[in-house]
């Protein structure tokens, strides 16, 4: 009998040992949950969208991915908007007409991470204070997230969007 | 004594039996549990497959811009002038190619022609037919040069263009 409750918690502690390796291989790699074909794809395609920021002077427009490196940096739009906002209004607007699967976007959470090398992990690399939001994710029932990366100087930044799906 | 050692062989035996259902179960949970990640990462696989064959069209010579080399800039300018040459149709074997602007979007959906280009939404490159079809879409950027206070410059819209290609019977 007692041979028999051993080999229960031996098998119990190897399962529980499994599964917790298990759990931690999908959290690695997003730091958040495995990406989206569709949402990455998205992502990399719309930083080289052409925002209303001029650099210097008009039409000398910035892209996605140039905001992203000036909102960084903390350099303002030749009108003297922030680029922080601009990168805030842009992607408030472009994002309702992207539809994954065919699903409408709810609510939507986007993070900003700094890398020291390109294939570093989110998780584990430093959250930038330029993130932005709208709805509630945290009581998401069907979510999905996408990543892209853009280099900055001797660095990287990582730009993870999760978004929450509801049926069109 | 005889009966005894039955006794303890029957459960002997019992015992053995329970074990190998345990294992059994255990075993069947890891399956279910292994299975159903396989069919997501397949799911998933198909997807990414999808997006890449209409990246790699985007990428091909007669869409890509000349500026970017990438496979996600298209330029539409380019896309006009195909969709002018119906008989360019036949060079990609698909049933299906079109590129559709997603942001900033006219409303309603406007088939782009030389008279109403750029303010159109759809470029109808190879004019889908058959029905038996399935689409693969990838996103990808559309642009143009346009000018502004007598200054060229680079408009880059968003954009999707969607591969239709027969289904295998």
């Amino acid at each position: 009998m007692v041979g028999f409750i051993i080999i229960i918690l031996m098998v119990m502690i190897i399962g529980v040992i499994f599964l917790g390796i298990s759990l931690r291989k999908s959290v690695q790699g997003s730091g958040v949950e495995a990406t989206d074909a569709e949402i990455s794809n998205f992502m990399s395609a719309s930083l080289g969208y052409v925002t209303d920021c001029a650099k210097d002077y008009e039409p000398n427009y910035r892209t996605i991915e140039d905001v992203i490196d000036d909102c960084y940096a903390k350099r303002s739009c030749a009108d003297g908007r922030k680029t922080c906002d601009v990168l805030n209004k842009t992607y408030s607007e472009i994002l309702p007409n992207f539809k994954p699967a065919g699903s409408q976007i709810s609510a939507y959470r986007m993070n900003f991470y700094y890398l020291q090398n390109a294939s570093a992990d989110v998780g584990e690399s430093e959250r930038l204070d330029m993130g932005f939001y709208s709805g509630n994710m945290d009581t998401c029932q069907s979510r999905k997230a996408g990543m892209t990366s853009i280099s900055i100087g001797e660095g990287y930044i990582a730009e993870v969007l999760e978004v929450c799906l509801k049926e069109a | 004594m005889n009966t005894r050692a039955q006794m303890k062989i029957q459960e002997m035996s019992f015992m053995i039996i329970a074990l190998a259902i345990f294992f059994i179960l255990i075993l069947l949970f890891y399956l279910a549990v292994s299975l159903q990640g396989m069919k997501r990462d397949v799911a998933q696989s198909e997807r990414a497959g999808g997006i890449l064959l209409a990246a790699t069209l985007a990428g091909t010579a007669e869409f890509s811009c000349a500026e970017y080399t990438t496979s996600v800039c298209v330029d539409s300018d380019k896309l006009l002038a195909l969709t002018d040459h119906p008989e360019y149709a036949r060079f990609w074997d698909v049933a299906g190619i079109t590129v559709e602007k997603v942001y900033p979007a006219p409303a309603g959906r406007k088939v782009c022609t030389r008279e109403n280009y750029p303010n159109c939404n759809v470029f109808v490159i190879v004019n889908q037919t058959s029905t038996n079809t399935m689409s693969d879409a990838s996103y990808v950027l559309l642009c143009r040069e346009d000018y502004r206070n007598q200054y060229s410059y680079t408009q880059c819209d968003l954009g999707k263009i969607i591969v239709t290609t027969e289904k295998i019977a």
